[in-house]
């Protein structure tokens, strides 16, 4: 009489075991698609979650080390570190410019000593670069319209990152080229929320022992994603 | 016709100025630069420094003056400097001038040499005194300047006499360019070409740059091609670049290990960068006007007023044509 008690309770174990394995895959999975997308944000001013941007890179090593021989191959870990260096600017970057409402989302004017990007944002960059950076606010940032909107979601951030080690180890260039998408969604109530589309090429230099922009371009895209129209299309009649 | 094996279709961005893309060209060292025979002494068979020894990079918000020469050294760098090429880069406007120097012109000495062919006085004074020579002659004021010899183009040769084709030189690191032969271009050295579109290694690239014969104008029609080859370079460089940026660093380091750079590697970058930037068809190429004459018995080029017109042109704002 014994062993069935006995299988009973040894079936609700594994029962348990399996579904605690499910729900750590499940969590672990859902963490996943968040960081994916940029998601697993923080609290905003107003309790609202802001999202989070989190690059997805790859690196890539070059070095003129080797001569004629060709180059030589520069260790994983160092080029880890520079790629983590260099991922973590492009977060704070698009953090700042794209995502963070309280950033973003404050108006500036001539005189009031409010800049956009912000200075810690600019100071990403070489101090040439940076009154271009402003120029080209359009294309780097999320532009003109920025105050427009009410929040932004990463759903794209990607980039390929090159580094140069001279002498196969002393880290000295780089270029990330990075695409990041996300959708915007305007502040006003009805309108429709706007696909924002990114494609930059960003060259590094070193400086001491971190990195600043030196080059870059980028172009951008903004697109209002209104549904379609029933009675719509081409030379559709009102 | 391909004279070389395929290669994948990448390649590099920095070769300053006159590879403006291409491979090959600058030379002579910030100041170390040995002078008095035109022969360097350096482990590689290309070299760009700053003019002038100069202390600071220029700011590349105005016009960059290099000069480009290439020198009939078989291995290192220097010898009679057969290639000379007055490069202009505006960064702001995008575009640059390439004015092609005929070697045998006949000029003053800036130190003291006379009146002379051209390509003698650089191997009478190496290039810093050259480059003296080249800013009395045209009224530039260069920032850089840039050398390179055959083995630039097709790597280097193992033992006397040895056949070009032992390498690979920088134009086979970068992947090889696309040049395009309008005459066929029969000269066996180091290879003949065909007319037409195709792909050259350094070999090619070599032949392309070196041969006269069977051009209609010689040694115009030679230089003009020199200043086409920068062109191919830069359509080479700029379409790589253009799939993928991050080519710029697989290039910068392939022009490492091939170009002896007098400069730091970030100030080499930019340079490129600056070169990346401008179209091809943006690229103005030109050779000094001249005439043929015979001065005690050997044959020179007398510089025209036209020619003379050319050099304040692209000297006076870095753009040929006005």
């Amino acid at each position: 009489m014994r062993e069935p008690t006995f299988r009973r309770s040894r079936f609700r174990q594994q029962r348990l075991i399996r579904l605690g394995i499910v729900a750590v895959l499940l969590l672990g999975a859902i963490t996943l698609v968040a960081n994916l997308v940029g998601g697993g944000g923080a609290p905003g001013p107003g309790g609202e979650e802001i999202a989070q941007v989190s690059f997805r890179t790859k690196a890539i090593a070059r070095t003129d080390a080797g001569g004629f021989e060709g180059p030589r191959t520069v260790p994983r870990g160092r080029v880890a570190q520079e790629e983590d260096a260099i991922r973590e600017m492009l977060n704070a970057w698009y953090q700042q410019t794209f995502v963070d409402p309280a950033v973003f989302t404050v108006s500036t004017s001539p005189g009031d000593g409010v800049s956009f990007p912000p200075a810690s944002a600019l100071a990403l960059f070489t101090e040439e670069a940076r009154t271009d950076v402003v120029a080209d606010v359009d294309s780097l940032t999320l532009g003109a319209e920025r105050t427009g909107f009410a929040r932004v979601d990463p759903t794209r951030a990607r980039a390929t990152i090159a580094i140069f080690f001279e002498g196969g180890d002393k880290p000295m260039l780089a270029t990330a080229s990075v695409v990041f998408e996300a959708t915007a969604s305007p502040a006003g109530a009805g309108e429709y929320p706007v696909t924002v589309s990114q494609h930059a090429d960003l060259h590094f230099e070193r400086s001491g022992n971190g990195w600043l922009i030196s080059y870059y371009q980028a172009r951008q895209k903004q697109d209002s994603d209104v549904p379609a129209s029933p009675s719509g299309g081409p030379g559709g009649g009102s | 016709m391909t004279d070389e094996p395929r290669m994948t279709r990448r390649r590099a961005v920095i070769l300053m100025g006159a590879m403006l893309g291409a491979s090959a060209v600058l030379w002579t060292a910030i100041g170390s630069v040995g002078v008095a025979t035109g022969q360097e002494e350096t482990d590689k068979p290309m070299v760009i420094a700053r003019a002038h020894a100069g202390q600071h990079a220029p700011a590349f918000t105005e016009p960059v003056f290099v000069l480009v020469v290439g020198g009939d050294a078989r291995t290192g760098v220097g010898g009679l400097y057969d290639s000379i090429h007055i490069v202009a880069l505006d960064p702001v406007k995008r575009r640059a001038s390439i004015v092609g120097i005929p070697r045998d012109s006949y000029v003053q000495s800036a130190h003291g040499n006379g009146m002379n062919k051209i390509n003698s006085h650089g191997a009478a004074e190496g290039l810093p005194g050259f480059l003296d020579t080249v800013e009395q002659l045209s009224g530039c004021e260069f920032d850089y300047y840039m050398i390179t010899s055959f083995e630039g183009f097709r790597g280097p040769q193992t033992g006397s006499g040895a056949s070009f084709d032992k390498g690979p030189g920088l134009i086979d690191d970068l992947g090889g360019i696309t040049i395009h032969v309008p005459d066929p271009l029969p000269n066996p050295n180091p290879i003949p070409l065909d007319a037409g579109t195709y792909r050259v290694g350094g070999r090619g690239a070599l032949s392309y740059v070196r041969n006269r014969y069977n051009r209609p104008g010689g040694d115009f029609d030679r230089s003009l091609a020199q200043g086409e080859f920068l062109k191919f370079v830069l359509a080479e460089m700029r379409a790589d670049y253009e799939a993928d940026p991050t080519t710029a660093i697989r290039n910068i380091a392939a022009a490492r290990r091939h170009i002896r750079m007098d400069i730091p590697v970030t100030e080499a970058f930019r340079l490129g960068l600056v070169a990346l930037r401008i179209k091809p068809k943006n690229v103005r190429n030109e050779v000094l006007d001249g005439t043929t004459a015979t001065v005690n018995g050997a044959s020179i080029v007398r510089i025209t007023q036209g020619g003379l017109n050319q050099l304040t042109d692209i000297c006076s704002d870095g753009r040929l044509g006005g």
